[in-house]
């Protein structure tokens, strides 16, 4: 899909590089990262498996807490905008969100009671109902337009940017609040622990010896404006998406295709007609041996000597927040007109064919990728076109 | 842009395929609250179907009958697109994976149950299982599950980027499922309709843009949701209902299929169903208990 150009007006981002986008960009580009055992869970592995948490966020009783990190993210995002959250339920506004906890029933406290024969409070599956992402963003702001919470696993950020644009260029609504929220918690890491992807110390996204990933928590929300809204407002456009990909691998349910034509037919989609050098690419580089093999050898071949990085070595995979927040990453490294380097990365892989920016590194051009891979073989890819000078 | 629904596929308590669902719609027989997705197997090979758990099982059943029913299995599928809904994901899977947990300690987590316990395993399974490499999207909130689906799959018709949409959605009665259910009617907090058995299944569409040679069985002529008043039912034609005020005119499926988040996608294959026997335009109208409403009409092919 190729929208014509739907402005972002606003960004919020929360994760743990940072409780606000500047934060998070400024400890990047300080190469501040400090992954360390989970401290607000407990589990029984021999190998204490470093995260990227938010200790110190609280989430309120009612709320999952992936609930609570996208209500975060999306006040700041508003403010960015300039809007006020009162005046949301008089526009034809919209919520589409990515997650892949968030609409899950899986309380482990309520189904070890179960389990035990006991008849459990039913407070925490009623806690998981009320905080379905994207009806969370409604409910809280009177957003009466279309509302969408997409599970599609690790690129369900991604793919909620690019559908939320769709839905502007379309004229479903004026305004989307689109991103992704996702939290820590004892079965995601035993999950990814047990599949064993997940790397006994900090990631190292593209390195020759890359153990695995290291899972985070967070959330980002973009305020997408359809162009008469944002005229009639006088905002600025802080960035614009300019197309969105997707595709499936339809080849193995947790791994990616090893040729990456998924990948490649999803970039394809995303550039469309757009002319013009891409400034860089915000990869998903996750650290696993064969995720970065894939994307490697992709952008090799089709985006030669184009700088990219993955910024999980500051945030880790947020799963389904992940495409979100790099796509505020990637809008905010095109403002600054530089990207950070690729922490965690040291030795070149000589099998990947391309190696990530080493250090701070100038941009040049005005469009750039963020690209997100799945299990499920989906692979979703924006490409964000530079906004306005403030 | 012309969008018709070319196949339906159904698998649930009253049996599987068109031809039961036709019967079930004739007889209006009490919900059997189990589906049995065992007929697969004339489908997908044994071996590979050890993959695939219960829930997707179902997702895959319902997803081939309507690409046979199209006429459409044996097409190459490398530009279909896969939408699919789910109110609460593969609850039976998410349960065995705690279980591991609990049985074996955190080291003896089962990567298979895993895998299988995300929303959008059965989405994957079926690419993989067709081909179908074309964009795959999993939604789920809840009873706004299938109309967002369904609007998400009239948006990639409508914008070009694929011209067949298989679209479905899939909800199981597991243990789990069942137990909370059981809990909140006992609480008078009923997570479906006062009185409603807990039902599971699949039901699947074909959509698709194209100029298929094949009579389809309707047109989808309107897909959305929103928040705030519901929209007005059109005077006469058929209306199909899930959820809202029980004096709402319109015939409601749930002594066939009973409540699930998904039961408007069996409402959308009952309507085309129903449109195609001669019934007239449909609407199928979901409303929610947080104001919340999806809207389909679909008129005669």
């Amino acid at each position: 899909m190729t929208p014509g150009a739907v402005p972002i007006s606003g960004i919020g981002c929360i994760c743990a590089a940072g409780t606000a986008l500047e934060a998070c960009m400024a400890a990047m580009f300080r190469g501040e990262r400090a992954p360390a055992p989970p401290r607000r869970f407990s589990t029984s592995h021999a190998i204490r498996y470093p995260v990227f948490e938010l200790p110190d966020f609280q989430e309120p009783p009612e709320l999952l807490r992936t609930a609570a990190l996208l209500l975060h993210a999306a006040r700041e995002a508003l403010a960015d905008a300039g809007l006020d959250p009162e005046r949301l339920a008089g526009l034809r506004a919209g919520a589409c969100i990515g997650t892949t906890v968030g609409s899950a029933m899986n309380d482990e406290a309520f189904c070890r009671a179960f389990r035990a024969g006991a008849n459990p409070d039913l407070g925490p599956m009623d806690r998981i109902l009320r905080s379905n992402p994207a009806a969370v963003l409604a409910r809280t702001f009177g957003l009466t337009g279309p509302c969408q919470t997409i599970v599609n696993a690790c690129s369900s950020g991604t793919d909620a940017v690019g559908l939320g644009a769709s839905w502007i260029e379309a004229g479903l609504c004026d305004l989307v609040l689109a991103g992704g929220a996702d939290q820590l918690g004892r079965i995601t890491y035993n999950g990814f622990i047990s599949m064993r992807i997940s790397a006994p110390g900090p990631c190292r996204p593209f390195d020759r010896d890359r153990e695995g990933l290291n899972l985070g928590e967070g959330a980002a929300v973009l305020v997408l404006e359809s162009p008469a809204l944002r005229r009639r407002r006088g905002a600025r456009a802080r960035s614009f998406v300019l197309g969105y990909g997707s595709s499936c691998d339809a080849y193995h349910p947790t791994a990616p295709s090893p040729d990456g034509a998924g990948l490649e037919r999803a970039i394809r989609e995303a550039l469309g007609a757009i002319r013009g050098p891409v400034a860089f690419v915000n990869a998903h580089g996750t650290a696993t041996p064969d995720n970065d093999r894939v994307e490697g050898q992709v952008l090799a071949r089709t985006l030669p000597g184009v700088p990219f990085l993955s910024t999980k070595g500051y945030t880790g995979h947020t799963l389904g927040a992940a495409g979100a927040i790099e796509a505020a990453f990637t809008v905010a490294c095109l403002e600054r007109g530089q990207i950070p380097a690729c922490a965690g990365f040291a030795t070149a892989d000589p099998g990947l064919g391309a190696e990530p920016v080493r250090e701070p590194t100038a941009l040049r051009g005005t469009v750039a990728l963020s690209q997100s891979l799945a299990f499920g073989g989906n692979n979703a890819v924006l490409a964000l076109g530079l906004g306005e000078r403030p | 842009m012309r969008i018709t629904a070319q196949g339906v596929g159904v698998v649930g308590g009253f049996g599987c395929g068109v031809g039961d669902l036709a019967k079930a719609l004739a007889a209006a027989p009490a919900a059997l609250l189990r589906a049995d997705p065992g007929p697969l197997d004339r489908f997908v090979p044994r071996r590979e179907l050890r993959r695939l758990d219960r829930f997707s099982r179902m997702a895959a059943l319902a997803a081939h009958l309507a690409l046979e029913d199209a006429g459409a299995l044996g097409d190459d599928q490398t530009r279909l697109g896969v939408v699919v809904a789910s109110g609460y994901g593969a609850t039976g899977t998410t349960l065995a994976m705690i279980d591991s947990i609990i049985e074996g300690g955190d080291a003896c987590t089962s990567p298979i149950h895993f895998a299988g316990s995300l929303h959008n395993a059965p989405a994957a399974h079926l690419s993989i299982l067709l081909g179908a490499k074309g964009p795959s999207l999993t939604v789920s909130q809840f009873q706004l599950s299938v109309g967002s689906a369904l609007m998400a799959a009239r948006l990639w018709l409508d914008q070009g980027r694929v011209d067949r949409v298989l679209f479905g959605a899939v909800d199981e009665c597991s243990e789990l499922t069942a137990h909370l259910w059981a809990r909140r009617a006992e609480l008078e907090r009923p997570l479906g309709p006062a009185g409603a058995p807990c039902g599971e299944g699949a039901a699947f569409l074909l959509l698709s843009s194209r100029a298929e040679a094949a009579v389809p069985y309707c047109t989808l002529d309107q897909a959305a949701i929103g928040r705030g008043p519901a929209p007005a039912l059109p005077a006469g034609g058929l209306a199909l209902l899930c959820g809202g005020p029980a004096d709402l005119p319109g015939r409601r499926l749930l002594s066939l299929v009973g409540w699930m988040p998904a039961a408007p996608a069996f409402d959308l294959a009952a309507a085309a169903l129903l449109v195609r026997q001669g019934a007239g335009p449909a609407t199928c109208l979901a409303l929610t208990d947080d104001g919340e409403y999806a809207l389909a009409r679909l008129g005669p092919a």
